[in-house]
């Protein structure tokens, strides 16, 4: 992608949160979160179900105002940027974006140029490049002119994600893109990312693929940010039980290193009955202990 | 050449959709109402053969032909009676298809027409408190504004209501809209019923079944402005439409304000209901049917879908019109009372084909 001046690297953070406060019906949804997003990184948005993650992000690209706090992308305040120029700046994927009309992929793309079109909305040829560049980029340039209703759930997260990349924004968000995809859609749309040369914000529900795919991590609960830092210094045993609740163990991936969690097995089993979490430690153990057991009706 | 699946290949010469074939499109269109709008001049109780209502039309446009071709009646009859109601028909079907095509994409619902909205009911109540109570209750304005202050109430009302009570959906968008809409039709009958006037009810009685028998040269001015006018903004803001259909967060993110988007949206559709309402009264279905149409001819992008649909509405309602006044001669059947009865079984039919979708994925 093309660099204009409007996107030339600052000293600063490509995006700068700090002291984020919103409050909805009442109730604090966000309280106080602060952190930046290093130029050129893929920073992932991790916590709990209900911890504010997209409320966070839809605060970026300005769909939820909030009352306390700044957004600042290179160092310019959301707040003070016309909504047409802050999208050319910065591009996002909502979660579970529905679409009722018969839309075609290439309509859907298209749609990527809203915040370039001239007065009138014509379609210009630089917009066609870009948009046969995004399609080709998420491999849906044989699937132009088929309809949104015939796409697969990855398909058409992969139509989304060329939208948004269509908006030529330095900055990419992204809303639990990975949602309702199987393996094989998961790591496609996540390499799509990683090929994104700018930089990219993005709420991660599998904690296994933020560690894989992001470069830092920001951990939110309770609409707090909880701890930020890479995925090593982040994702231990002892953050995954006081955010998320689960006794996990902490394993380097076998090829890249990165922290990668295996919940730990609550399965009844001898080794666990008497002596309970602080019992006999070994996994291994344990799996050998299970394996001898029948399956009982509950396990099938 | 990359392989091209099988499902591509059975979809693909239909829906290539380019700007191109939008034009040629609008082109046979317009054309084919033209043709259709001479016939529709020439039928009726008295036959007037399409060449001489196509003479009596140059003569009277350009002063050109010869007057001897033809009788003065005919002359009354296609000028002064028939070719206003066919440009009534024009202004009527074009602005309640475009009030269709916006409140399909604010709702994000196939479903939604200006009825589903509440649009119509408040056009219709703010007509009939003009009619029953009279003009001087809106300090002598004309009928229209009357309609067009009853459409935008009622949108107010109805979005207001959803503002106020929760976040912005679109179903709570369309119930809410139901509900309204009806009260707002109770209040009208309550108003029909209470008239002391037997005259008044009668024509609001006979105005609510929709009808564009009284068109009149002196009336047309005025809806021609602002039917002008509200498609031009519409395809205008058909960008914003378009990013309006992914949702409010997706069309935040394209750099769209939905809400003062929906607001701009809604008055032209009140404008554009409130100008129909008032010349015809409330005509059922055209604004449902006629967007779906369109869809079916050039897809959902509204940069499309907004001229293509005004100018089908437009050809739609000459015929419709037509049908009803040459169904069962003398008799005179309104208009509405037309597309009520063949819209249903229209809309069904749109509905069995495939090609059509409404909501499900």
């Amino acid at each position: 992608m093309a660099r204009t001046a409007a996107e030339q690297p600052s000293a600063g953070p490509a995006l700068g949160i700090s002291g984020l406060r919103v409050t909805k019906g009442g109730r604090r949804i966000l309280d106080g979160v602060t952190f930046d997003v290093p130029h050129g990184s893929v920073v992932g948005v991790i916590g709990p179900n209900g911890a504010g993650k997209s409320t966070l992000l839809s605060c970026v690209y300005r769909h939820t105002s909030y009352e306390q706090g700044v957004v600042r992308v290179d160092g310019r305040d959301v707040r003070t940027l016309p909504r047409r120029e802050l999208a050319r700046l910065i591009a996002a994927v909502p979660q579970d974006t529905a679409v009722v009309f018969d839309l075609t992929v290439e309509e859907i793309v298209t749609a990527g140029r809203i915040p370039h079109a001239g007065p009138l909305g014509r379609s210009r040829e630089s917009d066609r490049e870009v948009i046969d560049r995004c399609l080709r980029r998420v491999d849906l340039e044989h699937h132009r002119h088929r309809s949104v209703a015939t796409l697969s759930g990855g398909e058409r997260q992969r139509a989304f994600l060329a939208r948004a990349l269509a908006q030529e924004a330095p900055l990419l968000i992204l809303d639990e893109p990975t949602n309702h995809l199987d393996l094989a859609n998961q790591e496609q749309l996540l390499g799509h990312v990683r090929d994104h040369r700018g930089t990219v914000l993005i709420a991660v529900h599998d904690l296994n693929l933020a560690a894989e795919h992001c470069d830092l991590l920001v951990v939110l609960a309770g609409g707090r940010t909880v701890r930020t830092g890479t995925p090593d210094e982040v994702l231990t045993p002892d953050l995954l039980t006081e955010v998320f609740g689960v006794d996990a163990h902490v394993v380097p991936h076998p090829d890249s290193g990165h922290p990668h969690m295996i919940i730990r097995s609550r399965a009844p089993g001898r080794a666990r009955a008497g002596g309970g979490r602080d019992g006999s430690d070994s996994p291994a153990g344990g799996e050998a202990e299970r394996l001898d057991r029948p399956a009982g009706p509950a396990l099938r | 050449m990359p392989p091209v699946t099988a499902a591509e290949r059975d979809r693909a010469p239909a829906r290539r959709r380019s700007g191109g074939r939008t034009a040629a499109l609008l082109v046979v269109l317009v054309l084919g109402g033209l043709v259709l709008a001479v016939v529709a001049v020439g039928l009726g109780s008295v036959r007037i053969p399409p060449d001489i209502v196509a003479r009596i039309l140059v003569h009277r446009l350009t002063g050109m032909g010869d007057s001897g071709h033809w009788t003065l009646s005919q002359d009354d009859i296609v000028w002064n009676l028939r070719l206003p109601r066919v440009l009534l028909a024009v202004l009527v079907g074009a602005a309640l298809s475009t009030v269709g095509v916006i409140a399909q994409a604010v709702t994000r619902n196939p479903l939604a027409d200006p009825f589903v909205l509440g649009i119509s009911s408040g056009a219709a109540l703010g007509a009939v408190a003009w009619l029953v109570l009279g003009a001087s209750v809106f300090g002598g304005a004309p009928v229209g504004v009357a309609a067009f202050c009853g459409a935008l109430l009622a949108l107010l009302a109805v979005t207001g209501f959803v503002r106020l009570t929760g976040t912005f959906s679109s179903s709570r968008l369309v119930l809410a809209g139901i509900v309204i809409g009806t009260g707002f039709a109770g209040v009208t009958n309550f108003l029909i019923f209470r008239a002391s006037d037997h005259a008044a009810t009668n024509s609001a009685l006979f105005w609510l079944l929709g009808s564009l028998s009284g068109a009149r040269w002196d009336q047309l001015l005025l809806p021609t402005v602002v039917l002008v006018g509200g498609v031009v903004a519409v395809v205008l803001l058909a960008p914003r439409l378009n990013a309006l259909l992914f949702g409010d967060a997706t069309a935040a993110a394209l750099g769209i304000d939905p809400d003062r988007t929906r607001l701009a949206l809604y008055v032209v559709a009140a404008g554009l209901t409130g100008t129909a309402v008032a010349l015809s009264g409330v005509i059922a279905f055209v604004g449902l049917i006629v967007p779906h149409a369109a869809r079916l001819l050039v897809g959902s992008d509204h940069r499309r879908l907004a001229p293509v649909a005004a100018v089908l509405g437009a050809v739609f309602m000459i015929a419709v019109d037509l049908l009803g006044r040459t169904l069962m001669p003398p008799e005179e059947l309104p208009v509405g009372v037309v597309t009520a009865t063949l819209g249903a079984p229209v809309f069904l039919l749109l509905m069995a084909r495939r090609s059509v979708r409404f909501g499900e994925s």
